[in-house]
């Protein structure tokens, strides 16, 4: 584990996503500072901090809804930090926004068969909606039902199987946890694992740092919108800054 | 419902269409069964983009003008039928849905609205300023021609009650289509929440922007019907903002984003604005546009998604929501 002085993108290369010194600013209001990060192939990578320290900045910059001001993002070796939103979505990135912002009056499959838009192949959309309900058996039992009447839980395996629709390589996955009983987060992060487990690599942006970063092979710490801290998860975890500030042990 | 069930009640509707005509043989009556299609013509026009879009466009009326003042123009100036000049009116509005759209997409609710109404009142103000080609405020008269089918016009009204009836089956068509094929799935998807539909991947000025053209082409095709059937136009009837207004109003009353509710909200309004008029005569003018607000104002009160809903709840039919994918592959 090391405290950050300089980014580490040079040693990670051959990664699959890696941001580089990336800016961000609302406005004149300077939010994401010099934020360097790698997500290597296959890899649960977390960032975790607390409320307002620019996860979600960081997020949505990824998936091109906001724009950054110096830095880069390449994604498979390509430059994407200048692409539209969905053309960043046609080169393999699926993201879990925060809030998990289904569409309510559409039904469970509609909802995942809107997932599958960037896709033209009938069969691979035909593989990966079974794939799908295999994960989540609920949602096959439920399909034609909407999705503004399912439980935040069900909700949430919803989200992720959407985004599992368009095949991604790297799942990002904002604040999965939020609003949900401790049942259902322990679901959804052994759901994640599986879905790890069979090739695809992940993001996850979380408040919840010890279960988080309990299933990570590597995370970050961000305070202020700046990379404080990064290192394996378990390495991290057991980190005194960061007990004390986000474990209150 | 199966398509062959379908296919019947669409004849027994033609059927019965084709019929009224002989039951309302006066002038009067003919002329409301005319405005009433052309009304609920209209609604369904600006449903494409304000109901399966969900983009709550208050300038329709300016895609109304510029059809009508695109064909009678061409027609008083060089003497181009109006069917050709429909069709060029129909082109222009889609190029203006797409202007005008363009930078106000970006926008969101209310914001998008009051766009829409600065654009068709910009187009009123210019339309108002051009004296000599457009008649400025007081409008153009297109000459009289009596019987001229090639110059879309006729003495006896059942020639515009044929012409105004296929375009309220064309419209439904194309409506039909929309919601049955990807463009209106995608569509939905953007009216229930536009920055998860952009995050998976959906191109929101392509989709909206198609929705626009559409919604405008039959707009515009609706205005040079108008300009024919009345033989006058006037910037303030045609573009001002009450008529706008009164689309969207229709299709709020009556349910927005399906077929039926356009047509019961214009029926509605256009039957109770004529009631009106026939027992108030020139007495209380504005009663209609207040008897409007008060249903609409009833109508968001205790069903927010139109009388449509209130109707099926009533004959409390299942109807499954239908996704272009479903046939055979999703299960």
């Amino acid at each position: 584990m090391s405290r950050l002085s300089r980014p580490t993108w040079v040693k990670n290369i051959m990664s699959l996503l890696s941001v580089n010194d990336v800016n961000v600013y609302y406005g004149d209001v300077h939010i994401l500072h010099d934020v360097s990060i790698s997500v290597g192939e296959k890899e649960i990578v977390s960032i975790v901090g607390g409320n307002g320290t620019g996860k979600t900045t960081l997020m949505k910059t990824l998936s091109g809804l906001l724009r950054t001001k110096t830095g880069s993002i390449i994604f498979q070796g390509q430059e994407i930090h200048h692409l539209l939103p969905y053309e960043i979505t046609r080169q393999g990135i699926s993201q879990v926004m925060e809030g998990r912002r289904l569409f309510p009056f559409m039904t469970v499959e509609d909802n995942l068969w809107m997932g599958a838009y960037p896709l033209n192949d009938r069969e691979q959309i035909q593989r990966n909606f079974a794939n799908v309900l295999h994960l989540f058996p609920i949602l096959g039992k439920r399909k034609s039902q909407m999705a503004k009447s399912f439980s935040g839980g069900e909700q949430q395996m919803l989200a992720i199987g959407r985004a599992l629709m368009a095949s991604p390589r790297l799942l990002i996955l904002d604040e999965p946890s939020l609003g949900l009983a401790p049942v259902s987060v322990s679901l959804i992060f052994d759901t994640l694992q599986q879905i790890n487990a069979k090739g695809v690599t992940i993001l996850l942006v979380e408040q919840d740092v010890k279960k988080s970063l309990s299933i990570a092979s590597r995370g970050y710490v961000i305070e202020h919108g700046r990379i404080v801290m990064e290192g394996p998860g378990q390495q991290l975890l057991s980190d005194p800054h960061l007990k004390e500030t986000y474990l209150g042990i | 419902m199966s398509p062959r069930t379908e296919w019947i009640r669409g004849i027994i509707i033609l059927v019965v269409l084709s019929l009224l005509p002989l039951i309302f043989q006066n002038p009067y009556t003919m002329s409301i069964l005319i405005l009433l299609f052309l009304y609920a013509y209209f609604a369904l026009s600006w449903n494409i983009l304000g109901g399966i879009a969900g983009q709550l466009s208050l300038g329709h009326s300016a895609y109304v003008g510029i059809g009508a003042y695109t064909s009678t123009v061409l027609f008083l100036q060089w003497g181009i039928s109006p069917w050709i000049g429909m069709i060029v009116g129909a082109i222009f509005a889609a190029f203006a849905a797409i202007l005008i759209g363009f930078p106000c997409f970006k926008l969101r609710g209310a914001y998008f609205s009051l766009a829409t109404l600065a654009a068709a009142m910009i187009l009123q103000i210019i339309v108002e300023n051009t004296n000599n080609l457009l008649g400025g405020p007081r409008g153009l008269e297109i000459t009289l021609l009596k019987d001229a089918p090639w110059q879309f016009q006729y003495t006896n009204k059942l020639f515009y009650y044929v012409i105004v009836v296929l375009l309220f089956f064309s419209v439904i068509g194309v409506t039909r289509w929309i919601l049955h094929s990807r463009i209106g799935y995608y569509l939905n998807a953007i009216k229930n929440d536009q920055e998860a539909a952009q995050s998976l991947g959906v191109n929101l000025t392509r989709y909206k922007s198609i929705a626009a053209a559409i919604s405008a082409i039959f707009t515009a095709i609706g205005g040079t019907f108008y300009a024919q059937f009345v033989l006058y136009i006037n910037p303030e009837k045609i573009i001002g903002t009450n008529l706008s207004i009164q689309l969207a109003v229709m299709c709020i009353i009556g349910g927005r984003g399906t077929i039926l509710g356009p047509i019961l909200g214009a029926v509605l309004l256009v039957v109770s604005a004529e009631l009106l008029h026939l027992y108030m005569g020139g007495k209380m003018i504005g009663l209609d546009i207040m008897l409007y607000g008060i249903i609409l104002m009833t109508v968001i009160r205790f069903e927010p998604q139109g009388i449509y809903v209130l109707i099926r709840k009533f004959f409390n039919r299942f109807t499954r929501s239908t996704s272009p994918f479903r046939d055979g592959r999703s299960s």
